[in-house]
């Protein structure tokens, strides 16, 4: 049994797909959330029946990868589509539907924000639209589970649409005929959330609301991030932890391999949790109590601008700056999602339409975007000399992604792609549907991060100990020393910066570098290369040879910036 | 002055809200069905809700009550008939 879970984007099938099988998709306010299909499996009728979300797509011609990949599903076969439709907007919507009619696949229709539509005043007789297409058609309000039970007691009586019974005429005229016959729509007074779509898209006051979200954004992450480090994290670290640590370390006193591998260098006795670089104390600090805080802290204020509907509007005022850089304003939805991680940032892009707009994203978002766990161990180890230098790297940064798109835009061949993006309705999000989404991004960070940080700091740990170190730091020593100005042992951590970008950066605590030796440092890793995660993701999307180009520009820009840099500094 | 000369005007020649029906769309296959998915669909009606400056997006409410955001480039290339 195959079950297809089909329609427009940003209408909730992802909502519907969770509730169904009871797996996590991440969703949000805006189209193209899901890019990739997943699947899932629910009883259904003492079978068992494996359900698919399909990528949203506004027609079966398709415009983009995650529109193909609809197709493609539906070319596979499908015993049953579960056609889902947006009611506040069912005329576009219903236009996917006359094509799915040709189909001939069993299907059923599920009009979900039924709530939503009724409070824009639209009302939408279902059993009329239920008599004229001739299969089962069900309100649905996905987000708390209304209509959910019916829809699938009721999936056993989905069949082919009888074309046959359709008005005539082209796709849109037969949607035309439908709607006349089953929606009334009412005037309403606009809503203060109608109001405020308004303003975030007004050519001045957009701006102003864009700064001030930012500002506010920065603003709460900084200040919980820091807070939850100072009160809770590092007391833990030091006061419950590190006691604990010590005695560990005592009974392994004859080994002194395995202290130095567990725990790693004493500081006058005492464990330093950023420098000792042992796999149980840095390797764990990082991750947990440097890295965590911000992060948590970062995809919270995203989830809410994400459901809110903030995001598809920072598009639409972005797409001028973005045009000059060659792309338009939607690839700014991927650089946003990179600032939390590169790799869901990288599947986004899969939501540009060309090649030549991938290449460019992809090679920005490596270059630009440093991630949330990168920034958190940078602010960790600038944060001392002030907070003006942190300021001071994201300015270079902002320089060296605009002077690049740019250059960019300019030199690589192809079309310049338009912005075309439906504006979703602001929502208010639900704290629930919020800190579910929060939980999954935490959980798949955790078990991503904590394992390759301490595959990282072993590593490291074997490079010391097995002299590698010199070898390696005398081979690179005229790039890493003599252009970049670093410490040869620097090399060590644009290694592992492949693997991991906040471990790179903990390693370079111990070198005892001094401010403009940091600041380089740390762009260089930011510039250098993607992580692995990352770039095996880019890899699929670009292809290995668009890939490489990509890197070997990502590779003159670090040492060509890093070269300046060391120079003015 | 005759009232109600029809006038064929691009969308980024059209002013704020200003309502007109769609004539045609000049541009690539993947645009227009891009666009016609969405709604922006000749023959229909179209309103021009708001104009970014500095040739930014132009944004239309479309006769199925989808507002679109739609870069200055396809909006330049997207012809309606409004009245005058």
């Amino acid at each position: 049994m195959r079950i297809l879970l089909l329609g427009n984007p940003n209408i909730g099938k992802s909502v519907i797909f969770s509730r169904l099988t009871g797996s996590y998709v991440v969703s949000s306010n805006y189209a193209g959330t899901t890019v990739e299909f997943t699947k899932g499996t629910m009883q259904w009728e003492g079978e068992k029946a494996e359900i698919i979300d399909v990528p949203g797509t506004y027609s079966l011609d398709p415009t983009c990868t995650a529109e193909e990949v609809a197709v493609e599903m539906l070319a596979e076969g499908a015993d049953y589509v579960i056609n889902v439709l947006d009611a506040t907007h069912l005329e576009r919507n219903l236009y996917l539907t006359m094509q799915l009619a040709e189909k001939n696949i069993p299907m059923i229709l599920v009009l979900n924000l039924w709530d939503e539509a009724r409070h824009k005043g639209i009302s939408i007789d279902q059993h009329k639209l239920e008599e004229i297409l001739g299969i089962p058609v069900i309100p649905t309000v996905a987000l708390s589970g209304e209509g959910i039970s019916e829809m699938l007691n009721r999936l056993k009586e989905a069949q082919p649409i009888d074309e046959k019974m359709l008005p005539d005429g082209s796709a849109w005229e037969k949607v035309g005929t439908i709607i006349n016959e089953v929606q009334v729509i009412e005037h309403h007074h606009h809503t203060v959330l109608e109001r405020m779509e308004d303003i975030s898209i007004h050519p001045i006051w957009g701006i102003v609301f864009a700064l001030g979200v930012l500002g506010v954004t920065f603003t709460i992450v900084r200040f919980f991030g820091e807070g939850m480090i100072g009160y809770i994290m590092d007391p833990f670290f030091e006061n419950v932890y590190q006691p604990f640590l010590l005695k560990i370390g005592q009974t392994l006193d004859g080994n002194h391999l395995l202290h130095q591998i567990l725990i790693g260098n004493l500081y006058n006795g005492a464990i330093d949790f950023e420098q000792s670089l042992g796999l149980l104390t840095t390797g764990l600090y990082v991750p947990i109590a440097v890295v965590l805080p911000y992060v948590l802290a970062f995809y919270f204020m995203l989830g809410l601008l994400e459901d809110f509907g903030y995001l598809a509007r920072l598009a639409i005022l972005s797409d001028n700056l973005m045009h000059k850089l060659g792309l338009h304003g939607f690839a700014v939805i991927p650089m946003i999602l990179g600032f939390g991680c590169n790799v869901p940032a990288a599947l986004a892009i899969r939501n540009l339409e060309n090649r030549r707009d991938k290449f460019i994203a992809s090679t920005l978002l490596c270059v630009g975007i440093p991630c949330a766990s990168q920034v958190a161990v940078i602010i960790s180890l600038l944060g001392n000399f002030g907070s003006r230098y942190i300021l001071l790297i994201f300015s270079i940064l902002f320089v060296i992604f605009i002077i690049l798109g740019f250059f960019m835009g300019h030199f690589v061949k192809g079309d310049n792609y338009e912005l075309i993006l439906e504006i979703p309705p602001y929502r208010i999000p639900k704290l629930s549907v919020l800190l579910l989404k929060l939980k999954m991004r935490m959980k798949s960070f955790l078990k991503e991060a904590i394992p390759l940080v301490l595959v990282g700091v072993f590593i490291i740990n074997l490079f010391f100990l097995t002299g590698m170190i010199d070898i390696i730091g005398d081979i690179t020593a005229p790039i890493v020393s003599g252009l970049l100005g670093l410490p040869k042992e620097a090399v060590l951590a644009l290694i592992v910066g492949f693997l991991r970008k906040d471990v790179a950066v903990a390693m370079l605590a111990p070198l005892n570098l001094d401010v403009s030796q940091t600041i380089v440092a740390c762009i260089e890793l930011i510039l250098f290369f993607p992580c692995v995660a990352t770039f095996m993701i880019l890899v699929r999307e670009l292809g290995m040879k668009d890939m490489m180009k990509a890197t070997l520009i990502m590779i003159t820009t670090a040492i060509g910036v890093g070269t300046i840099l060391n120079f003015i500094l | 002055m005759m009232n109600d000369v029809e006038k064929i005007v691009s969308l980024v020649q059209m002013k704020k809200n200003q309502e007109g029906i769609v004539r045609e769309i000049s541009g690539g296959k993947q645009v227009k069905q891009k666009l016609i998915s969405l709604g922006v669909i000749p023959g229909q009606k179209i309103k021009k809700a708001n104009g970014l400056f500095m040739h930014g997006p132009v944004i239309v409410t479309t006769q199925t009550n989808v507002e679109v955001a739609l870069g200055y480039g396809v909006s330049q290339k997207i012809w309606v008939e409004v009245c005058e």
